[in-house]
C-alpha cells in the first residue's frame, strides 16, 4: 500500500498559502467565517447529488453528511440578516463521484453576501480567483463571458431553451457521444450531457469563461428572470458558473427566497410541513424570518488549486484523496 | 450473472459490449456540479480488437465477460491453429489465427503465453514482454562497429523482423521486446 500523500510538499505549501488568502480576502470584506454541521438530518434534496447516510454501529440511522452547506448557511442569515456576508471553507460530501476532477469528499468555499446581484456575485468570485492567482504567482487570467443560449447555437446547432429530447439525442449522435443506454434520459440529462461533453471542452485553457443564461428547469435554488433570447421571450435561472479552462471552478446564484416557490423546488409540493429535518427548519426560516435577498456562491477549492497549478489529477491537489484515505 | 455498476469501473475491467467481451481502456467521470453524472469509457473488443467509446448514465449496469486469463505454453502451430497447453492440468487450447494475431510472429515453441478465454475458447493471445530468439537471416556483420548509431533489419527465426545494430550476425541470440518489437541486447551463449 502507498501511504504516501498525493500532494507533494510545495503543493501542500501552495495550498494553506490558497486557504489563508481567501480567508483573508473575505475577512478584510469583515465577513463572518461560520460553521456548518458537517452531520445533518435530511433526506435528498437534489435529485442528481447522492449523500452518505450515516448509520451507527448497531444500525440506526443517524443522518446523512452534507453535500453543500446551503441550508445551514442560509437559516444563519434569516437569523441575523444584518450580517454583510458569510462564508463557510471546509469539507462537504457527495457518494459516488470520483475521477481526475472528483473527489468524494472535497474542499468547498460558499459564500453568501447580502443586497448583492448577480453581477456582484460574479465579480466577487474573479475577484477572490484573481487574488489566489497572485499568491500562488499565477498572473492573472483573462475572462470571457458567454450565455448558455448562443453556446447551444454555436456548438450543437440549437436552441436550449426549446429543443426537444429528441433533437437532443440527435445534436450528441452528431457530436460522436454514443449513449450506451439512452432510455430514461429527461430533456436535463441531455443538456447536462452536451454542455460537459462538447461545450465545456472547447473553453480554451488559460481563460476564465463565466456562463450565464441557464435554463430555467435548472435554477436549482436560484430566483427566475425573463429575458429575449432569438426574438422570444425566454424565462432563465439568474444562475452563473465559472470554467478555469474546462474544469468547473464555481457556481453562482441570485437566491430564491420565496419560501412557497423554494418548498415546491424541494419537492415538498407547497407544503412546507410535509417536510422533515434539517429541510423543514430551513423553509420554517425562510416562512418566518425570510431570507435577505443575496447572492450565494460555491467554489470547489481543490479545484481552484488544481487550475492555479495546473494539475490534471485531483489526488495531486488533496494530501489523501479517497483512493489513499 | 455478474454485472459491473458504472462507479466500479476501472481500466482493465473485462465486460459484455454489443455482445463481445470488451476491455475497458479509459474510464473518466463527467458530472456538472447540479447536473447528471456520466462515464466516458474507452473499451477496446476483445475478439476485434477495435476501440469503441461509449457513454453511460451514472449507476447504470452492465454484464461482466466471463472472461480467463491463463499462462499457458505455446506448443506447436500447423500455420491455421496454434496450439497452447495449461502446464499444471495439461489442458490444451486450440487458438485461430485471428486470435493470435501479430503475436504469432514473437511465438517460440515451449514459451509462456498469456492467453485470454473466453467462454473456453482463446480470443487473445500475447507473447511474453521479453523473448530470446535466433538471427536466421541478416546482411553480414561489420566487425567491431559497435559504436555507429547505424541499423539494418534481421529476421528472426519466428519470422519477425526487428532493427538491429550493423554488428549483428546471423546465428546470434537476441533478447527482444514484443510490445514495441525492439532489439533489446544480445544474449551471450
Amino acid at each position: 500500500m502507498d501511504w504516501r500523500p498525493g500532494a507533494s510538499r510545495d503543493m501542500l505549501v501552495r495550498r494553506a498559502r490558497l486557504k489563508r488568502c481567501l480567508r483573508e480576502t473575505l475577512d478584510e470584506r469583515g465577513w463572518l467565517e461560520i460553521d456548518a454541521p458537517s452531520l445533518i438530518d435530511s433526506p435528498d434534496f437534489e435529485p442528481n447529488i447522492a449523500l452518505f447516510r450515516v448509520t451507527l454501529a448497531d444500525g440506526t440511522p443517524a443522518g446523512s453528511l452534507h453535500s453543500s452547506p446551503e441550508l445551514s448557511m442560509k437559516r444563519i442569515l434569516s437569523a441575523y440578516p444584518d450580517l454583510p456576508g458569510l462564508y463557510y471553507l471546509g469539507p462537504v460530501f457527495r457518494a459516488g463521484e470520483r475521477g481526475t476532477r472528483h473527489n468524494p469528499e472535497f474542499t468547498m468555499l460558499e459564500w453568501y453576501e447580502t443586497g448583492a446581484d448577480l453581477a456582484t456575485g460574479i465579480e466577487t468570485s474573479l475577484s477572490l480567483i484573481h487574488a489566489a492567482g497572485e499568491v500562488l504567482g499565477q498572473p492573472a487570467s483573462a475572462v470571457e463571458r458567454r450565455e448558455y443560449g448562443p453556446l447551444f447555437r454555436e456548438h450543437c446547432g440549437l436552441d436550449p431553451y426549446i429543443a426537444d429530447t429528441e433533437s437532443l439525442r440527435m445534436a450528441a449522435s452528431e457530436a460522436g457521444i454514443t449513449l450506451n443506454d439512452s432510455s430514461g434520459m429527461r430533456r436535463d440529462d441531455w443538456l447536462d450531457l452536451l454542455m460537459s461533453t462538447v461545450i465545456e471542452p472547447t473553453f480554451p485553457a488559460g481563460r476564465l469563461t463565466v456562463v450565464t443564461g441557464y435554463p430555467s428547469s435548472q435554477a436549482a435554488m436560484a430566483r427566475l428572470e425573463t429575458r429575449e433570447f432569438e426574438g422570444r421571450q425566454t424565462t432563465i435561472a439568474s444562475r452563473f458558473e465559472i470554467y478555469g479552462g474546462t474544469l468547473e471552478l464555481a457556481n453562482g446564484y441570485d437566491e430564491l427566497t420565496d419560501p412557497a416557490e423554494q418548498a415546491r423546488r424541494l419537492g415538498v409540493d407547497g407544503q412546507i410541513a410535509e417536510a422533515a429535518g434539517t429541510q423543514r427548519r430551513f423553509l420554517d426560516a425562510l416562512e418566518h424570518d425570510g431570507l435577505p435577498a443575496c447572492t450565494g456562491v460555491a467554489l470547489g477549492v481543490d479545484r481552484l488549486l488544481m487550475w492555479l497549478t495546473g494539475s490534471d489529477d485531483i489526488d495531486q491537489v488533496i494530501p489523501f484523496s479517497n483512493a489513499r484515505a | 450473472m455478474a454485472t459491473y455498476s458504472t462507479n466500479e469501473f476501472r481500466s482493465g475491467l473485462k465486460v459484455m459490449l454489443d455482445g463481445d467481451p470488451a476491455n475497458i481502456v479509459e474510464n473518466e467521470f463527467v458530472k456538472p456540479g447540479k447536473g447528471q453524472a456520466f462515464s466516458r469509457v474507452k473499451l477496446k473488443n476483445l475478439k476485434t480488437g477495435k476501440t469503441i467509446e461509449r457513454t453511460f448514465k451514472s449507476g447504470e449496469s452492465i454484464e461482466a465477460a466471463d472472461v480467463l486469463e491463463l499462462e499457458m505454453q505455446y506448443l506447436f502451430s500447423d500455420g491455421e491453429e496454434w496450439h497452447f497447453m495449461d502446464p499444471e492440468s495439461f489442458e490444451q487450447v486450440v487458438a485461430t489465427k485471428e486470435a493470435v494475431g501479430d503475436s504469432a510472429q514473437w511465438l517460440k515453441e515451449q514459451d509462456m503465453c498469456q492467453i485470454t478465454l473466453f467462454n473456453g475458447n482463446p480470443i487473445q493471445v500475447l507473447p511474453p514482454n521479453h523473448v530470446e530468439l535466433k538471427v536466421v537471416e541478416t546482411d553480414p556483420g561489420i566487425r567491431g562497429d559497435t559504436a555507429t548509431g547505424g541499423t539494418k533489419p534481421a529476421t528472426l527465426e519466428t519470422g519477425a523482423v526487428v532493427k538491429v545494430p550493423l554488428f549483428i550476425e546471423e546465428g546470434e541470440v537476441l533478447r527482444c521486446d514484443t510490445r514495441t518489437g525492439e532489439y533489446l541486447s544480445r544474449v551471450k551463449n
